[in-house]
């Protein structure tokens, strides 16, 4: 205060009576709050799953079907069975979903899950869609020690921040896609040369496809022709687009924004070049941004998929197979299925499944169970003892932390599939080459483009 | 006597006008020089010049044998030249005191203690003693005017220049601030350089008068001689009531 | 009544403040967290806004790179935590320094275009960046093991030395010339003003706490990505802050830090529709109180406190 300039006399009583009732305010809510917190007597109410999930902001798309799979899932679960029986309390308790939206801002990923946590009182976490969302998630359930449940994420950044105690991923590994493709392209012998244009984003995901490829191509005596990293969003590529013609490549490789590689197809079709395979990674992931290349350029072109309604798999829940899950999610949103689908509902499974298995709400104890997870999902088999398979084992060897921490975490293999016309949507994907899954059907052969 | 300001070829241009051409001239210590000249000769644009808001195309400022052209505004004021603007530029939400504060604080570098008594003393100086806690946007022009002075005063100058300080203030203020400005050389010791627009207002004040007209130097000698010069009467061509 | 009894019931305040996670649950812990770093970062937002006229759209830079040396430190270079927020403060004020040379030679409009591009340049050089994890982002593992109730209390403490870092800014010699200039910097420099001297001493401080707060950010969130690290939502958030509670006042911030908080956790049960709620209540506040809530009240009551109070 300025020690020349007194304060009015009213002015000073005023201050005094607002510093006080700050003072007694900040102390009741705080005590009230902290008694209601903390207060969690008898049996549970519920057994709480928390889901911090980006509904809006840049990675939506991947969410798109949380509300309405977590609602499914709860209604059945507390309808139709009637909870979850948890032996330490002799009877069956509901489950409750509670979905946060991140905004696709990891910081406020790490705010509500911490939130859920220590407000919510979560029992577990499940932490979906790209390490920008589950790293910062299942950070924070390492610092709480909740038990979290991560998918639909890449290992190797997941792995960034191991060792983990708390969290158990089912998810996708680098390793796996450019050997898919590579196999795919030896299974086809003498029909194309062993000629390879390439490029890549310039964004960690562009880097690390371009370092894998480059790897394998040179072991199994492919000639790369690579037009490099190239930035988002660049208009024109033609310089690359003639080079590559030039060199009669049959094949078409790379890892971009889907928006780019429709502006990078469009371009190699009005300038003439006709490569036998297209295999893109990541911008064919979704039947939207197919569509959005437009006309008919979409047709043919070879991505990967780790789940489809072809997939032989059903839920542990509700006996649904990948199928009629995928039926029930186009009745009730007249939307395409998605990849992302079958690991939104498996996630569930999995939590349901510990929590049952732990027979309490014990954190440590749920946590004990989902390590013994050996569950079918619609998803596929979930089990993080199983050891790698030998090829995995051999793909994986060069990364440390994959051979590392194998128990914490179980690889959904990929599958090799193709955009064609479809019946029911503008384009719809056949699996062409089930790799290493033999169980999967394939349901359509592959076609050349010319 | 000894040299304060020379003032040597200066010109500055913007665009195509060339608001001050090649002026040349020399202020003493202790005098008060009046400058004058008709709308728009480059008056207040040799202000900026001196005090170092623009830099000149070509020529040079000397204050007290140091070439001040090229050095920022903060320095030239701190080596003594302070100046008030023709329409008054307070700070707005600051007290009056606040104001010339700044002056004392900054232009003269003094404590927060002694800038504080000092910037009093400025303002019992203007006779805006009474205001001194009033937020500056409650000032009328005249005291604003003031306020100008109290504030470039503070600063503890060497040489001052007054943009204008009578235009607006009516007949009876004009008197009391035409002393002021005497009296700011006689008991301070600061070198005056005055614009004025209406050249009368000089009369008996100032010692020289210095005329601009089109950015260009005119004339220069006591008031008695410039006011009948046939260039000057010209210059003011239908301004004839402003000479006196 | 003297004006003693004032700092008696200023010291019975930190008091309860210091002693809250002793007795408070988890939520309130991590939720006054939050309150204090966005409090600290708000009130020297403010300040260089609304009385410097300094408006910076890239306080984001400093939350990076506290968050990221911070991290990288103590992770890489095994620094103990605390000596690695030290350093992260002195290098974010250093990088203020460098960054106030072609920046603050820019004003008004320019000046927050200027410090926005800036971020994005770094936030760029960042999400490329192998050694702190590029796009994948950074995982702060060594923070896993420091529990709320610490982590309070240098957030309090940032809180606090902003707070009086802006009193005091704002009654010394630099906060009149800052004032000067915030009002017409040309007068000011006319004046004797150096006012690139005055702005950069303000900006530096400024990112100093800042820098800070990204610091104790990243040890509570224990994980760093780009787009979020360097992201321009961390300022529009300050500047939220501080206008909704009153810019340029001390109080208004910790009123717009409170209201702030507890908008966040309550919209955020609206599923997707949070941030439109969020934005229609900010809108809905600025135009029934354009000066701010704290303006407001002591209006009402007719405190007629001083500035910056
Ligand atoms: N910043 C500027 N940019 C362009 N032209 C300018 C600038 N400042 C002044 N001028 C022009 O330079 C000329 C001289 O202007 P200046 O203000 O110096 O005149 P003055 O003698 O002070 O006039 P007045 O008696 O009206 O105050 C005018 O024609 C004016 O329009
Ligand atoms: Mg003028």
């Amino acid at each position: 205060m300025d020690m020349k300039m007194p304060i009015s006399a009213a002015a000073i009583t005023k201050m005094h009576a607002i510093i006080m009732a700050v003072v007694i305010i900040i102390a009741a809510v705080g005590a009230s709050a902290s008694y209601y917190l903390t207060l969690r007597p008898g049996a549970p109410e519920y057994i709480k799953i928390g889901w911090p999930a980006p509904l809006t902001g840049t990675l939506a798309g991947f969410a798109e079907t949380t509300p309405w799979m977590a609602q499914q899932v709860e209604d059945y679960v507390n309808n139709k069975l009637g909870g979850i029986y948890l032996s330490e309390y002799g009877k069956k308790i509901p489950i409750k979903i509670i979905i946060r939206d991140t905004k696709s801002d990891p910081d406020l990923a790490a705010t509500i899950a911490a939130e859920l946590i220590t407000k919510d009182n979560v029992d577990i976490m499940l932490a979906l869609y790209s390490p920008a969302m589950t790293n910062p998630i299942s950070a924070q359930c390492e610092k709480y020690g909740v038990p979290c449940i991560v998918s639909q994420t890449i290992l190797l950044s997941w792995l960034m921040g191991a060792p983990y105690e708390w969290s158990y991923a089912i998810g996708l590994a680098e390793p796996d896609f450019a050997i898919l493709f590579f196999d795919l392209f030896d299974s086809m012998g003498d029909k194309v040369n062993k000629k390879v244009a390439m490029i890549n984003a310039d964004d960690p995901d562009g880097r690390g496809f371009s370092e894998s490829i480059k790897i394998v191509a040179k072991a199994r005596g492919y000639t790369l022709i690579d037009a490099g990293l190239v930035p988002y969003g660049a208009a024109d590529y033609s310089s690359y687009i003639y080079n590559w013609k030039s060199s009669g490549a049959d094949i078409l490789t790379g890892n971009m924004l889907f928006v780019d590689f429709a502006t990078l197809w469009r371009q190699c079709n009005e300038l003439g070049y006709k490569p036998k395979i297209v295999a893109m990674s990541r911008a064919l992931l979704f039947p939207s941004w197919v569509e959005a290349i437009g006309g008919e350029l979409p047709n043919g072109l070879i991505g990967y998929t780790w789940w489809s309604p072809f997939h032989p798999y059903k839920s542990s829940i509700t006996g649904q197979t990948a199928s009629q899950l995928v039926e029930a999610w186009e009745a009730h949103s007249g939307k395409q299925w998605t990849p992302v689908l079958g690991l939104t509902h498996a996630v569930l499974e999995v939590a349901i499944d510990a929590v049952k298995r732990a027979g309490s709400l014990d954190k440590t104890k749920i946590r004990d169970a989902l390590a013994e997870t050996n569950l079918n999902t619609i998803a596929g088999p979930v089990n993080f003892k199983a050891p790698l398979t030998p090829q995995q084992q051999a793909r994986y060897r060069p990364f440390e932390n994959l051979m590392k921490y194998k128990d914490h975490y179980v690889v959904v293999s990929p599958v090799a599939i193709q955009w064609v016309k479809g019946s029911k949507w503008p384009w719809e994907m056949q699996v062409i080459y089930n790799w290493e899954s033999p169980e999967i059907p394939e349901t359509a052969k592959m076609f050349l483009l010319s | 006597m000894i040299g304060m300001l020379e003032v040597i070829g200066l010109t500055k241009r913007f665009g195509a006008l060339t608001a001050v051409k090649n002026v040349s001239f020399k202020i003493s210590e202790k005098e008060i020089v009046g400058l004058i000249g008709p709308n728009g000769s480059g008056k207040t644009t040799l202000f900026n010049l001196i005090s170092g808001f623009y830099k000149p195309d070509s020529g040079k400022v000397m204050f007290r044998d140091h070439e001040i052209s090229g050095l920022p505004q903060h320095k030239i004021c701190k080596m003594g030249i302070a100046r008030t603007y023709q329409i008054p530029r307070p700070f707005l939400e600051m007290s009056v005191l606040e104001n010339v504060m700044i002056g004392a604080l900054y232009g003269a570098d003094e404590s927060l203690g002694k800038s504080r008594s000092h910037a009093l003393e400025c303002l019992k100086f203007v006779g805006l003693e009474k205001k001194k806690d009033v937020p500056a946007h409650n000032l009328n022009v005249s005291e604003r005017k003031m306020l100008e002075i109290a504030r470039a005063l503070a600063t503890k100058p060497k040489l001052l220049l007054l943009d204008e300080p009578l235009s607006g203030l009516n007949p009876k203020e004009v008197a009391q601030a035409r002393e002021l400005i005497r009296r700011i050389r006689d008991d301070f010791g600061v070198t005056v350089f005055w614009i004025e627009h209406i050249m009368r207002a000089l009369r008996g004040v100032v010692e020289r008068v210095i005329v601009l007209n089109y950015g260009e130097k005119i004339a220069e000698g006591s008031f008695e001689v410039v006011s009948s010069s046939s260039k000057v009467i010209e210059a003011y061509l239908g301004e004839k009531w402003v000479i006196g | 009544m003297e004006l003693k009894s004032r700092y008696i019931y200023i010291v019975i305040l930190l008091a309860v403040l210091t002693s809250l996670p002793l007795w408070v649950g988890g939520f309130l812990r991590d939720a006054l967290i939050l309150f204090f770093l966005y409090l600290a970062a708000a009130e020297v937002w403010g300040f260089m806004a609304k009385h410097a006229g300094i408006v910076s759209l890239g306080q984001q830079i400093f939350i990076g790179v506290g968050g990221y040396t911070t991290a990288v430190l103590s992770m890489y270079f095994g620094i103990p935590m605390y000596a690695s927020v030290i350093i992260s403060g002195l290098l974010g004020a250093g990088l203020a320094g460098l960054l106030s040379f072609p920046l603050l030679r820019l004003r008004g409009v320019y000046f927050a275009i200027g410090t926005f591009l800036a971020a994005e340049v770094i936030r760029l050089a960042f999400s490329g960046w192998e050694f702190v994890g590029a796009g994948k982002g950074l995982i702060f593992r060594d923070a896993y093991g420091i529990p709320t109730t610490i982590i309070y209390y240098p957030a309090l403490a940032l809180a606090v030395i902003s707070i009086f870092l802006v009193y005091l800014l704002y009654h010394s010699k630099l906060g009149f010339g800052l004032r000067s200039i915030g009002a017409d910097e040309d007068v000011a420099c006319g004046l004797g003003v150096n006012t690139f001297v005055c702005k950069a001493t303000c900006f530096i401080l400024a990112s100093l706490i800042t820098t800070l707060v990204g610091a104790v950010n990243v040890i509570h969130h224990t994980y760093l990505h780009p787009t979020s690290a360097f992201s321009i939502s961390w300022t529009v958030n300050f500047l939220f802050v501080a206008v909704i509670g009153g810019v340029g006042t001390i109080v208004g911030p910790i009123i717009g830090s409170a209201l702030f908080v507890a908008f966040g956790y309550l919209f955020a049960q609206y599923l997707g529709l949070s941030l439109l709620l969020e934005g229609l209540i900010v809108l809905a506040i600025l135009i029934a109180l354009p000066q701010g809530v704290w303006s407001a009240i002591s209006r009402k009551l007719k405190l007629n406190l001083k500035p910056p109070l």
